[in-house]
């Protein structure tokens, strides 16, 4: 795979791919590019700085021990005599969800087999529940069924998958970042959908010459021997996961002052957001931006740097407009305002 | 969104005063039918639908989107099917919801015809099964509440008029309030328990004082003044039936005993206007922010009235003629009550036991108000009530299913793509089998079948194959005319508008579209159909006007493209958007006169699955509206602009 931290330019999509795995919090990414800007690539090579979990063992859907109040059925069944759970401790992992998964491999379904076999109904776990702790992935999600992009904003937003179908009724925790990816070239999401997720990043191939030609070098030397190239970037790769496993402690003593909050609201008022998803992106973004940079104090540098990876796939343009009411660059002259 | 782990507390949700209300009217009488929250993503519709379980015993019960037929309405028990042989009604969904609340979130997403039989369940309070052998009925008593995103899809009206209470959520743009939902956010998902342990007890005061209110609805009377005054104002705003009316009596007394009254206010009356009568005003969709004026309309007496329909003094003094002659105001009353259904809950409709209470106070007027309505007070609370309304709507665009009539949004799908939408018994070998339906209808038959070793023992005759459907996409090709006649006059510009906002309804639903000019002698297939619906408005942008109207040659050109189009694409209904004057004014071949020769080219275009739609836009004075007869000779049918653009 190759090495995250050997990928040119695209800061801005590594940083919100970054700030989620510090906060899931925050609603996962929308990633919007044309073909060959290396959106797959990042997207499955974040991997490698995936800090670890602590989960149950043995669990399908690797329960957090922390919560009780949030097992699946089986871990609630199991644990309820206050026996304490066993635990492993695997990385967090990119999720696939291929583009020709039916709403039965991607919710759970009946599990023939078992009804086969002994006559009972049981639930056979989908993807969402593989998902559960994890990234859950989706290549070009803009031609995926509008139904299937619903269940998996649902779940994603409320951290559990409410199956009812076949006569089975299955909940169980699938508490995970969305990251989608897209060309937009072959057409939208809907802007409902849109809005459901927490941050998007527009990404273009490299204009800059010198760049290019680094991308194309590193990637021939990839190709020809990816252990050492891997390992010369080990290092890097090391640290910016230390920054996220410190990042995420970290986050839990921030405190966002009153000031602050309100200037995020702004924003909001001010680009005109209707729902109060963005504003609260905005803030634990800002949050998760400070605690990756190690600080405990949220300021309006962090606000600002945040605002536009929120914002702007939730402006009220009008579809066609170029010329939107709003232009991404006021963050800055909006928050001086404020 | 279906939040059964996270439940924010109903008083910890800041503003929404209306939707707040209205579920609290609901929780208080019974016999009210239902709440819609109509808002814009992101506006706690859900969180608030959910936090209503801290003030009442009952259970909310979620109708999740993904949920089949099966498990809605119920089918066979299949596990004592399998152990005992017998065939057994489970209940689904709609059992649970009995004597609980049924929630349906993004209910205008949910298929229309699954749709259709939950409304008429829910109306007859009973839900009956017909299916896997099972022919069996039961009960289904439930209060209904939905919310939905109005620019994703609007919902039937037939739909919409079945709840009582329909609210919209009007964002908020205080820096206050919203600062102060952002804090509530972070400390609610911080630390839940703390949170809503912040809000119990103005929780449990809310739920208490809907307990007593609930007490108190029967002791308060609707006197005729009060269904006189509701009357008025429905008839002003067009409300269409008579459920708003009823509606309206029901909620202003459901809100007279929140508010701990003994009898209903003029307060009560339009804070129940501004509630029931939002989703049911005629015509509201024309006239935009001007919803409730209409221009010029005749009343039932043929006289014609004025722009603005206020209460006259002779409207006034024939309710009070009428009133004196009570047959024609009781008879209202009881088209009122006929129209409701039959209900099976004890004394919960607007019955005979009300009107009793009516009867009783014609012999002592009400002190307080008089059984006449007064010009004055009606007036000011018509007007009130409609600043609230003008206040709540918001300029809606133009829908392309108000153009093209209904689209079908689904299409069977003859392969292994789309959902399974039910299940069939298969002619031959089938590829797609239906798992469990066949175990289903296999479950019966275990206890004679001959076990090999396995728990079920499936036969050729249980198999059953999936029907799938397919969010189809329709394709929609827009023609349009930037010939001089047209950008000369500015109406170029009218044309315009409407492209752009049906392209809107397109792009929302992902349809694909396509663009084809034709002016300045030029015929121009700009874009062909395409999912990529900005590149028609980019198009349209770059587009030079003016000319001459080559229309018969663009109506050869479409179809051409058309028809090759639709044999590639055999399952996509098609629709041919024209907008033009129809003014042909450059023949084909030449020397022809142009308009002549366009009825022989329309006799000879034939497109499968398509339909024409010509919008009319050509000038108010013309000796010929050759639009129309465009669309006639095409088969089309033919819209005036002006009723698209308003």
């Amino acid at each position: 795979m190759f090495p995250f931290t050997a990928i040119v330019g695209q800061e801005l999509m590594k940083k919100a791919l970054i700030l989620n795995v510090i906060d899931p919090g925050i609603g996962g990414v929308l990633v919007k590019g044309e073909k060959g800007t290396a959106k797959s690539t990042t997207i499955r090579a974040l991997e490698q700085v995936l800090p670890p979990v602590t989960h149950i063992r043995d669990c399908p859907f690797r329960c957090d021990p922390r919560h009780p109040e949030k097992y699946c059925p089986y871990c609630t069944e199991k644990y309820s005599d206050g026996k304490v759970p066993e635990t492993e401790t695997s990385p967090m992992k990119v999720v696939e969800l291929p583009l020709s998964a039916t709403e039965d491999r991607v919710a759970g379904t009946l599990d023939i087999e078992s009804v086969l076999q002994t006559g009972k109904k049981k639930f056979e776990p989908g993807i969402l529940a593989q998902a559960n702790g994890n990234i859950l992935y989706v290549d070009e999600i803009n031609l995926l069924e509008d139904y299937i992009v619903d269940m998996l904003l649902d779940s994603a937003a409320m951290g559990v998958n409410y199956v009812e179908r076949e006569g089975v009724s299955f909940t169980h925790p699938a508490k995970f970042v969305l990251v989608g990816s897209m060309n937009p070239e072959e057409g939208d999401l809907r802007p409902q959908l849109l809005d459901r997720f927490g941050m998007s990043v527009e990404i273009k191939g490299e204009k800059n010459l010198g760049m290019r030609t680094e991308v194309v070098s590193r990637r021939l030397e990839f190709d020809l021997d990816p252990y050492a190239f891997t390992e010369k970037y080990r290092a890097d790769t090391e640290e910016i996961r230390e920054r996220i496993v410190k990042a995420k402690s970290l986050i839990k003593d921030i405190r966002t002052d009153r000031k602050l909050i309100e200037a995020a609201a702004y924003l909001s008022v001010y680009f005109g957001m209707e729902g109060h998803r963005a504003d609260i992106t905005m803030i634990r973004s800002a949050r998760a931006n400070a605690a990756y940079a190690g600080r405990t104090e949220v300021t309006k540098d962090d606000l600002e740097e945040i605002a536009p990876l929120v914002l702007s796939h939730r402006l009220k343009k009008k579809p066609f407009d170029k010329t939107s009411d709003y232009d991404i660059q006021d963050v800055h002259k909006c928050l001086e305002d404020f | 969104m279906s939040g059964r782990l996270l439940r924010y507390p109903f008083s910890a949700v800041i503003g929404e005063r209306n939707a707040k209300r209205a579920l609290q009217c609901l929780l208080t009488d019974d016999s009210l039918n239902g709440v819609l929250i109509k808002g814009p993503s992101g506006t706690a519709k859900s969180v608030l639908v959910r936090s209503m379980a801290g003030l009442t015993d009952k259970d909310i019960v979620d109708l999740p989107a993904g949920a089949g037929d099966e498990d809605i309405f119920g089918g066979i028990d299949f596990e004592t099917a399998v152990k005992d042989g017998v065939t057994q009604l489970k209940g689904g969904i709609l059992q649970r919801a009995h004597g609980n609340i049924l929630c349906i979130d993004n209910i205008n997403l949910l298929d229309p015809k699954t749709l259709n039989t939950v409304t008429e369940c829910i109306s007859t309070h009973t839900v009956k099964i017909e299916r896997d052998g099972i022919s069996a009925e039961y009960p289904c008593d439930t209060t209904v509440v939905a919310t939905m995103d109005p620019a994703e899809r609007e919902l039937p009206e037939s739909i919409a008029d079945r709840f009582d209470i329909c609210v919209l959520i009007v964002p908020d743009t205080e820096i206050r309030t919203r600062s102060d939902v952002i804090e509530q956010d972070l400390e609610f998902r911080e630390d839940p328990d703390a949170f809503c342990a912040r809000f119990r007890d103005e929780d449990e005061g809310v739920r208490k004082n809907i307990e007593r209110a609930r007490a108190s609805v029967p002791s308060i009377k609707i006197t005729r003044r009060d269904i006189n005054d509701i009357v008025l104002i429905c008839n002003k705003l067009h409300a269409v039936g008579h459920r708003g009316d009823i509606a309206c009596a029901r909620t202003a007394r459901a809100l007279a005993a929140l508010d701990g009254g003994e009898y209903i206010t003029e307060e009560n009356i339009k804070e129940a206007s501004v509630l029931c009568l939002l989703h049911r005003r005629k015509p509201k969709t024309i006239f935009n922010e001007k919803a409730d004026v209409f221009i010029h309309s005749t009343d039932a007496e043929g006289h014609e009235r004025d722009e603005e329909p206020e209460i006259s003094n002779r409207e006034i003094a024939e309710l009070a003629r009428m009133s004196r002659e009570q047959d024609k105001i009781d008879q209202e009353i009881q088209d009122i009550v006929d129209s409701v259904e039959v209900s099976t809950t004890e004394g919960s409709d607007l019955q005979p036991k009300e009107i009793e209470a009516i009867d009783a106070e014609e012999e002592s007027i009400d002190s307080e108000r008089g059984e006449i309505p007064d010009v004055d007070i009606v007036t000011a609370m018509l007007r009130d009530v409609r600043t609230d309304l003008a206040e709540i709507d918001r300029i809606e665009m133009i829908h392309l299913n108000k153009v093209v009539g209904h689209i079908p949004r689904a299409a069977l799908s003859s392969d292994r793509n789309g959902r399974a939408s039910g299940y069939r018994i298969p002619e031959g070998k089938t590829k797609d089998p239906a798992l469990g339906p066949t175990i289903r209808a296999a479950s019966p038959y275990q206890k004679i079948r001959k076990p090999n070793g396995l728990s079920i023992v499936i036969e050729p005759s249980d198999i059953r194959e999936n029907i799938r459907t397919k969010a189809s996409s329709c394709s929609f090709m827009f023609g349009l005319d930037v010939s001089g006649s047209l950008s000369d006059t500015g109406r170029l510009d009218e044309a315009i508008k409407a492209v752009r906002a049906m392209l809107e309804d397109g792009y929302v639903r992902r349809d694909k579209v396509g663009l084809i000019t034709f002016g300045q002698r030029l015929v121009n297939l700009a874009v062909p159909l395409t999912r990529n619906v900005e590149a028609v408005f980019d198009a349209i942008e770059k587009t030079e006007t003016g000319g001459s109207t080559p229309l018969g040659r663009a109506l050869l050109t479409l179809n051409k493209y058309m028809n090759n189009y639709v044999r590639k694409n055999p399952d996509e209904q098609c629709y041919i958007i024209l907008i033009t004057d129809g003014e042909a004014d450059t023949a084909v071949t030449e020397g022809f006169d142009a308009i002549m020769e366009l009825r022989r080219i329309c006799a000879t275009i034939k497109i499968p699955n398509t339909e024409w739609i010509i919008i009319d836009n050509g000038a108010r004075t013309r000796r010929v509206n050759y639009a129309l007869k465009l669309a006639n000779y095409l088969g089309g049918r033919c819209i005036d602009i002006r009723e698209l653009v308003g």
